[in-house]
């Protein structure tokens, strides 16, 4: 009798490491052509501008005004002339890349281009001449003339062409 | 009982004898039986792919004979002139393709990494968009962007719908423009003397592009794409 279970303790543990190797499946080893490549670049953004306003004593009644581009960056320059209500501008004669704008500010069209690390000045605007006219009955030897310089990063509108945006953007909280 | 051993001992020896000529004989036979040398070549499919940069390869790997055969260099390094500054929303040429250099036809996905980076530092910067980073997306009706519109995302995954063969060529972007939201935290400051300093917030960052391209074989490519890229490409529809 003992003997006998002894042996149906073998078959049954034979059966099972039977049944368990049966069970195992081998995966199919597949392996197909593949390849890849890759590559990466980018670039830096520099935005940062600086402009000096170049400003003569009034001569003539004339103030000649240039706005210097001192920083690398290319931009668009605009100047704002404020006098109060006692005097009023004229721009010089000839042909002028100085225009006025609804908003006061005088605009200068073309790109002022970043200064070259090489060079010790910037690239400039052409001159503004500001005429004065102090009515008759004011003195012409004291009044006051406000000048304001602006720039803004050269940006490319939909169809292509450079642009100044002067709504874009808001000062930065610190 | 001596007459026994000796009929013993001399089938022994004809035993041995036999044993011994069936040997030579096989062993003869085995040195005549080798045929002439023949040299046979086995041709493996050759798989390779390249990125194209406005017409240029920029990476290939391809198999070639018995090796890979491949080729490196960055996007972007002839984007902009000598000197030249990046204008925002500038659109400059990126015209992006795949390329089957390789000898079979292939499936090919693209994957499109879009980052940014602070000044002068790899770290990356969470603080703005990779969607300012806009390459633009042509042929959208040749590709299956599973996930839909990724512009804002960092990560895009183009599936091309069917093969391409040997020799041809699917075109994927064709343009890059920095958005000018860039530029749009700044603080001015009047320096004095006539100097006004706009200092811009992302001044100095760099913008990043990365993209990756995998092919798989046609042949069995249900499976094939499923194994390579763990995607059900008839549900995808790029069989």
């Amino acid at each position: 009798m003992k003997v006998k279970k002894r042996y149906r303790k073998i078959i049954a543990l034979s059966a099972a490491a039977l049944g368990m190797t049966a069970a195992l499946h081998v995966g199919d080893a597949m392996a197909y052509f593949t390849t890849y490549v890759s590559s990466a670049g980018g670039g830096t953004v520099s935005l940062g501008t600086s402009t000096l306003i170049h400003e003569d004593p009034v001569v003539n009644m004339t103030k000649q005004i240039m706005v210097e581009n001192t920083s690398e960056n290319p931009c668009f320059v605009r100047v704002g002339v404020f006098s109060g209500s006692i005097i009023r501008f004229s721009q010089a004669e000839g042909e002028s890349n100085w225009s006025e704008g609804d908003d006061g500010y005088w605009y200068y069209g073309p790109i002022l281009e970043g200064k070259s690390p090489d060079e010790e000045t910037g690239p400039m605007t052409e001159v503004l001449n500001v005429e004065i006219d102090v009515p008759e009955g004011y003195d012409r030897d004291d009044f006051n003339v406000v000048v304001v310089q602006e720039c803004t990063p050269v940006v490319y509108d939909d169809e292509g062409r450079p642009s100044a945006d002067w709504n874009a953007g808001r000062e930065a909280v610190n | 009982m001596r007459k026994e051993r000796r009929v013993t001992y001399l089938l022994l020896a004809l035993a041995v004898i036999l044993l011994l000529g069936s040997a030579v004989g096989s062993t003869r036979a085995a040195l005549t039986y080798y045929s002439e040398n023949y040299t046979a070549e086995v041709k493996v499919s050759q798989i390779g792919v390249s990125l194209a940069e406005n017409g240029n390869i920029v990476s290939k790997r391809d198999y070639d004979g018995d090796d890979w055969k491949t080729e490196s260099s960055p996007l972007l390094s002839n984007m902009l002139g000598e000197g030249e500054k990046l204008a925002l929303n500038k659109k400059y040429e990126e015209k992006l393709a795949v390329r089957n250099t390789g000898e079979i036809d292939e499936y090919v996905r693209v994957r499109i990494y879009k980052y940014w980076t602070e000044a002068d530092s790899d770290k990356k910067l969470n603080t703005l968009s990779p969607g300012l980073i806009k390459l633009n997306l042509t042929h959208e009706g040749e590709w299956v962007n599973p996930d839909g519109d990724t512009s804002d995302r960092e990560c895009t995954v183009l599936y091309h719908k069917g093969s391409v063969p040997v020799g041809g060529e699917v075109e994927f972007a064709d343009t890059i423009a920095i958005d000018k939201d860039v530029a749009a935290e700044f603080t001015t400051v009047d320096k004095g003397n006539g100097i006004i300093e706009t200092v811009y917030k992302y001044d100095g960052v760099e913008f990043h592009v990365n993209v990756e391209v995998d092919a798989v074989q046609t042949h069995n490519a249900q499976d094939a794409i499923q194994s390579a890229w763990g995607i059900d490409a008839s549900a995808l529809g790029i069989l």
